[in-house]
């Protein structure tokens, strides 16, 4: 019992020391187009690379996972980044930003074959902050201008879905997907020639969408599984004031994975996922179809035996789809990570950090990223 | 232990959530949202869609400044002061309600504070005897036969060292008012610019608290014995001034400034995609002269547009800004084309569309000399057109 408030007071504090907006990592690459695409990664799946993106009930990607949550459980994952980047003659150093990533409850439906699923977590993040000194030509002169726009928000992804255990070996599961969330764009321009009235513009834009999601667990041979996903998003409406200004077009997803374990205390496993981010049709922006590949190993665990904390790693790699220019960018994920379960295997605490480098569209960008997910059982 | 990790997590939480540091120069173009900002700057014609003008706000008897001024080409303008009566007695002491016996005058002295003048050497002023009728009501016609030199009392040059808002002290002889006692010692003086030919001096009111002001010394019966010496002093009654040389403005043109002084109101017509979606910073109203500047030669006036709370034609209150916002120079006789800032005023009309879209042209302050603009209006040719920079409304 006291085991039991310890977990209530770490969930507490979990929700009440983040900060509450709901996003995924600021980038450089989240100023060009719709912004950075972000996905409900729990940590477990991060240390794989996310190479068990495919089977992992703490990552909204696969419906049918599901079904993996004997009981009721409740999940949140945090994440902070520590960032630097460089471009051309500009480099900079010692960005830092914390979210509340992913929030997730599931559990069986009674004693029923079918399990269900709640969560929220990134889709789109739009979270920038950016100052800039130029000289444009006004009435004929040359004004200087000093800028600072920044972005703070971006699209969630709200889930339910429903999966059905049909055996040992098969579970499916299907999910509706409400794309929800708000930017709030702080625009301040300086004139340096005062006649001109500094600019202090603040707009705010809601977004809705909606998409569904299906997916399969199949356990083929004793110790191997393929997990498979697709997903399709409609079309995601922005609205300032609560005038409808335009639409986009959002990508449909393909996940495949593959998960083995030649022993029952060490697992493989590799997720691809495919993206068709090039029907998004953006003014000055190039979008791409997008290509991601992770593989992870983990040794040990909870339920193992051999091992009460396991020991992951991972590596990733993933193409970005938006770009100012024909190269597209890519980003290349090392991992590592583990977890502590405690309160009677009632609550496990997961901590994953990542390596990140991105590249292209001539910039680079490093991230030390530091993921903490709780999860209990009430 | 498991309690003891729990407690250790929450405290590493907490100083992780207070941690965030985004602000990042950005690099341009590529990775530049400043892209999103887009600046336009356009002259929209047409923008000003009715406009009036109207005169008789300030009058000249009620005008912050005398303003003497001459051309040489016809226009002459004449500064006229009538002061408060003198006793017939004097009083020595507080208390004494009856005053002592004025022996003699020995003479009276002037003091004009110089306000503004023209920036050439030898400035003279010319002081003449005028009629103790002059009112508001007085013409220049009528008084124009005052100013020659049989009612002239003295010429004095302004000193070059005197600073603007400077006190000049011009003595007059006793026999400067000869009707002084049977006009019941109340006098009238004219003041004319008597050099440069062309020039002008402005002359503190008592609108401006700043009045002409009259002292009269005098010798005073001590008591059979020797006479002292004593002043008295005495403020205008009236001042204000005449001037000749200016037309009336044509039908279709509008005015602001003269005496008395005119304001044009204009009626903006935006369209509702500039003033609801976008952010101006900067618009510039553009006169264009239908005749160059008028007013004293050399001198120049401030026109200023101003905001009004409402638009109630000619008696539209307006709202008085504390600072010199909104208001640029205009040289006399230039037929330059004007600009004037009104950006404190279009500004607030995405915000509060129950504004008046319309606003108020007038010199700054009213009634401060002849400087009068007139410029084209819709009805004419040449109307009053907006130049606007902004920038459109910027999507997330």
């Amino acid at each position: 019992m006291r085991g039991g408030v310890a977990v209530l007071a770490v969930m507490a504090a979990t929700l009440a020391a983040v900060p509450t907006s709901l996003a995924g990592q600021a980038s450089l690459y989240g100023v060009v187009g719709l912004g950075l695409p972000g996905q409900p990664v729990g940590p477990r799946a991060r240390a794989l690379g996310w190479g068990l993106l495919a089977f992992d009930g703490s990552s909204a990607v696969n419906p049918a996972t599901i079904g993996l949550y004997p009981r009721l459980t409740v999940e949140a994952t945090a994440t902070s980044s520590f960032r630097g980047f460089s471009t051309g003659a500009t480099s900079v150093d010692g960005l830092r930003q914390t979210r509340f990533l992913f929030g997730q409850v599931a559990g069986r439906l009674g004693r029923s074959p079918l399990s269900f699923g709640a969560s929220f977590g990134p889709y789109l993040d739009r979270t920038f902050d950016i100052t800039s000194i130029d000289t444009i030509t006004l009435r004929g002169e040359t004004v200087e201008v000093a800028d600072r726009i920044s972005a703070d928000g971006g699209v969630s992804d709200v889930r339910a879905a429903l999966a059905w255990r049909i055996s040992r070996q098969l579970q499916v599961g299907g999910a509706i997907h409400f794309l929800t969330g708000s930017t709030r764009l702080a625009t301040t321009r300086e004139f340096s020639d005062t006649s001109f009235v500094a600019l202090r513009d603040s707009t705010q834009a809601a977004f809705q969408g909606t998409g569904l999601s299906v997916g399969l667990l199949y356990t083929f041979v004793p110790r191997a599984s393929i997990g498979l996903a697709f997903r399709s998003d409609g079309r995601l409406k922005r609205t300032i004031d609560s005038v409808e200004t335009d639409r986009v077009d959002l990508p449909i997803s393909v996940t495949v994975g593959l998960a083995v374990a030649p022993q029952r205390a060490l697992r493989w496993s590799a997720t691809a996922t495919w993206r068709n981010w090039s029907d998004v049709d953006l003014a000055g922006t190039r979008s791409f179809d997008t290509w991601a590949v992770g593989s992870g190993i983990e040794l040990g665990g909870p339920d193992i035996g051999a091992s009460r904390i396991p020991l992951r790693l991972g590596v990733r790699y993933a193409q970005l789809p938006f770009s100012p220019n024909a190269d597209q960018p890519h980003e290349w994920i090392v991992t590592v990570g583990s977890a502590y379960p405690f309160a009677s295997n009632r609550a496990l605490i997961e901590a994953t950090l990542e390596r990140i480098l991105r590249d292209g569209a001539g910039a680079q960008e490093r991230v030390w990223q530091l993921t903490l997910g709780l999860s209990l059982i009430p | 232990m498991g309690r003891r990790l729990a407690w250790h997590s929450l405290a590493l939480l907490a100083i992780w959530g207070c941690q965030e540091r985004l602000t990042a120069p950005g690099s341009c173009p590529d990775f530049c949202p400043s892209t999103l900002i887009t600046v336009v700057d356009t002259v929209i014609e047409g923008s000003i869609a009715r406009d009036s003008a109207f005169r008789g706000y300030v009058s000249p008897h009620r005008a912050r400044v005398l303003q003497a001024a001459a051309d040489g080409q016809g226009l002459l303008s004449r500064a006229i002061v009538r002061f408060s009566p003198f006793s017939e007695r004097i009083v020595l002491v507080t208390g004494d309600t009856i005053g002592s016996e004025i022996v003699a005058v020995d003479s009276f002295r002037v003091q004009l504070i110089i306000a503004r003048r023209s920036d050439s050497a030898g400035v003279q002023l010319a002081l003449h005897r005028i009629p103790r009728t002059v009112d508001s009501a007085t013409t220049f016609a009528e008084l124009d036969p005052f100013f020659d030199d049989s009612t002239r009392i003295v010429t004095a040059e302004i000193p070059d060292t005197l600073e603007n808002q400077g006190a000049m002290q011009i003595v007059l002889p006793s026999d400067a008012f000869p009707a002084f006692e049977m006009d019941e010692r109340e006098v009238a003086i004219g003041i004319a610019l008597e050099a440069p030919a062309s020039g002008f001096v402005n002359l503190g009111t008592l609108a401006a608290s700043s009045p002409p002001i009259l002292t009269r010394f005098v010798q005073v019966d001590s008591a059979g014995a020797d006479t002292l010496a004593r002043q008295d002093a005495k403020q205008p009654v009236f001042n204000s001034f005449v001037f000749t040389g200016l037309t009336a403005p044509p039908a279709d043109v509008l005015f602001a400034g003269g005496v008395p002084s005119a304001r044009s109101i204009l009626r903006v017509d935006l369209p509702s995609s500039i003033i609801d979606s976008t952010e101006i910073v900067r618009a510039t109203l553009i006169l264009v002269p239908s005749e160059p500047a008028l007013g004293a030669p050399r001198d120049t006036f401030s026109l200023r547009a101003e905001i009004l709370a409402a638009d109630f034609g000619p008696k539209s209150p307006i709202v008085p800004l504390l600072t010199d916002i909104g208001s640029t120079r205009v040289a006399v006789g230039t037929s330059d084309t004007v600009r004037v800032d009104i950006t404190h005023i279009v500004q607030p009309w995405r915000t509060d569309p129950d504004a008046p879209r319309s606003f108020a042209i007038r010199v700054s302050p009213e009634g401060s000399g002849l400087g009068e603009l007139r410029f084209g209006s819709s009805r004419g040719g040449n109307p009053p057109a907006l130049q606007l920079t902004f920038v459109p409304l910027i999507l997330p």
